[in-house]
């Protein structure tokens, strides 16, 4: 198996964020593309993360491979990663090979893991509120909004979609709406519900992977964030509510 | 520590317990100094052996202080007693662990942090991880200053004196693998670790980091003690938490129980991954606080944690001992009450034995985390609402992710 990205820091950011929810990761790699993600051992969010073949500027694959890593490792190998650098994965006997193209060429060998058993479980939900949003902007709420309180509420009213949190010294709100342009749609009846900050922030990382957010979340239901990467790849990425 | 109004104690002169305690803690430590300045006055030198017992000050670091701490005219196994917190444990009142450690002077002697070797050769610092007291003689000058040293980490200190040499005696012992450790050159947390894997005390393994006795040869350094102590608590702590992590968790809901100097415990364990809320309750009268006053910090999984408390790291040790030994995973609330008999802080080895001991004894198993709540807060004194708190809260409202999944072809 080899793979290709023209642009390697995007896929960096993606392994990084990931990094930050599990220590390791099973590679689905079909001619479909790639899956990955799972349960955070914490057992608050549940990611799905999809990189269709199309993707990659270059996609080579013989039979479909279950690659087991470390993601530690790999978040460290690709930390350097920067925005010229293209990026090759390839498996080899046992091996996972990542090498950086940009200024100069740099090659790394990692050790692949046993592969976990996959039980792919899926949500099915119906959510009442739905808008999206650019991903820096959600992640420039998210890092004011981070030293505030560790509860992020959403809450959505009249179209509009409220970001707050209740802290020790009092309560923070950003208004986000379509008329003032930080919105780029939304759709969906009144909700509200609460988060554990703590994962939102994490997962407010993936802007460097992708433009357009999609949030949906209901009433004491989990929230999702459906990060849109190109060629109709995804990061979804759902949280557990906290419920009173 | 809690000021106690000058007024009070001129009207009380230590007789009516005006101030609430149940005894006078400026007659007890009048009492001590007395005693010990008896002994030692008109002396050039002070004999008697360390327990082992030291101390590197952290003011005016890289010049920082070193105190050894010797028990004048106490030698050979008499002297242990002096420093010796898991002996202590359930038989030593606060009134006792006072007086032994205000018996003892501090010979402080001025050093800089990289002074390891010279310390070395004059088997100074060898004598702080002996296994048994060593006899040592401090040539000192000037007066000795009276007072007590009080501390939240550190355990109390007796009056000090500036010493100009210190000799030791006799030969200290140390254990084969101790030896090792200081021969070789290895990080300073793997040493940590090697030791305490080995069922080093823990407060050897302190004096070891603290006297520059571990690390990477040439960057030892010597370490505050106070900052020693975290450190070995964070680094046996990680290590420990790699494995717990990774357990299955326990199935019921947990409680266990102890108390020691007026410190009560109480630790909830409950099916979960490993994350931990760590309450205290500061009754009224207690040492720092004349309110009831309760603070809290949280650790999630990952081991992140709201803020570094060294009581919480003592605690948290003992919890992940009892969870590696059991190959488990929980949930953790640890609840610690500090009532109105602890009027002298007495360093953090409490914390740690006493959770320790805590851990040995399981006073319920309940079916929900609710219940174990309210069972603790029955216990605890009036006034306190558990579930209100926010670190609690945000374990009782925060959902599993598994609730809201399908897995297909699930049989």
């Amino acid at each position: 198996m080899k793979f290709k990205v023209i642009d390697a820091k995007a896929l960096s950011t993606i392994f990084d964020v990931l990094s930050e929810f599990m220590d390791t990761v099973t590679i689905i790699v079909t001619k479909e593309g790639i899956k990955m993600g799972g349960i955070d051992p914490s057992r608050v969010a549940f990611i799905d993360i999809f990189l269709p073949s199309k993707y990659f500027e270059e996609f080579e694959l013989t039979s479909d491979e279950y690659l087991g890593i470390k993601l530690s490792d790999v978040s460290a190998v690709l930390s350097r990663t920067t925005k010229e650098d293209s990026l090759i994965v390839e498996t080899n006997e046992g091996k996972i090979n990542f090498t950086l193209q940009g200024e100069f060429e740099r090659s790394f060998s990692l050790p692949l893991i046993n592969p976990e058993e996959q039980k792919s479980p899926t949500l099915n939900l119906q959510f009442p509120f739905k808008a999206r949003i650019l991903t820096s902007a959600f992640s420039d709420v998210m890092s004011i909004m981070e030293d505030m309180g560790e509860a992020v509420t959403f809450t959505s009213e009249g179209g509009k979609l409220y970001i707050s949190v209740e802290g020790d010294m009092g309560t923070s709100k950003v208004e986000l709406s379509t008329e003032s342009g930080n919105l780029v749609d939304s759709q969906g009846s009144d909700a509200s519900s609460t988060y554990s900050i703590y994962y939102i922030t994490k997962i407010s990382k993936m802007k460097s992977s992708s433009d357009i957010l999609e949030v949906s979340f209901g009433s004491q239901i989990p929230i999702k964030l459906h990060y849109e990467l190109p060629q109709e790849g995804y990061g979804d990425f759902y949280v557990a509510p906290r419920v009173e | 520590m809690r000021k106690i109004p000058a007024e009070l104690c001129v009207r009380c002169k230590g007789n009516k317990h005006l101030c609430g305690l149940s005894s006078c803690p400026i007659v007890e430590r009048f009492r001590t100094i007395v005693n010990i300045t008896l002994k030692v006055s008109a002396k050039e030198s002070i004999d008697g052996s360390t327990p082992p017992s030291v101390v590197v000050g952290e003011s005016s670091y890289p010049r920082v202080s070193l105190l050894f701490n010797v028990p004048p005219g106490v030698s050979g196994e008499d002297a242990r007693e002096y420093e010796n917190p898991k002996d202590w444990w359930g038989k030593r009142s606060i009134y006792e662990i006072l007086n032994l450690r205000s018996s003892m002077i501090s010979n402080v002697l001025k050093t800089k942090v990289d002074d390891v070797w010279k310390l070395y050769e004059r088997e100074i610092s060898l004598t702080t991880v002996s296994e048994n007291p060593v006899l040592s003689m401090s040539k000192v000058n000037g007066e000795i200053k009276p007072s007590l040293k009080f501390d939240g980490y550190l355990m109390p200190r007796g009056p000090s004196i500036n010493s100009a040499d210190i000799k030791v005696i006799e030969n200290p012992k140390l254990s084969r693998l101790m030896e090792k450790m200081i021969f070789d050159d290895v990080k300073a947390s793997e040493g940590v670790i090697e030791l305490y894997k080995n069922n080093h005390d823990l407060y050897k393994i302190i004096n070891a980091l603290s006297m520059g006795l571990l690390g990477r040869k040439k960057s030892r350094k010597l370490v505050p003690t106070r900052w020693a102590i975290t450190a070995v608590d964070s680094v046996v702590g990680k290590d420990l938490l790699s494995k717990v992590r990774e357990y299955d968790s326990i199935n019921e809901v947990e409680v266990y129980f102890q108390q020691y100097l007026g410190n009560i415990f109480h630790v909830i364990l409950y099916p979960s991954s490993y994350r931990v809320a760590w309450i205290e309750i500061w009754h009224p009268l207690s040492l720092w606080s004349n309110e009831l006053v309760i603070s809290e910090l949280s650790e999630n999984y990952w081991g992140v944690y709201d803020f570094m408390d060294g009581g919480y790291m003592a605690a948290r040790l003992a919890v992940l001992e009892s969870l590696e030994n059991r190959k488990r995973s929980a949930g953790v609330i640890i609840v610690r009450e500090i009532t109105k008999d602890y009027f002298a802080p007495l360093g953090n080895w409490h914390i740690r034995e006493t959770v320790r001991r805590a851990m040995q004894n399981k006073i319920a198993t309940l079916d929900s985390l609710s219940k174990g709540i309210e069972f603790v807060e029955s216990r605890l004194s009036k006034g306190v609402n558990l579930k209100s708190l926010k670190s609690v809260n945000g374990i009782l409202t925060q959902r599993a992710i598994d609730s809201f999944l399908d897995y297909q072809g699930k049989h």
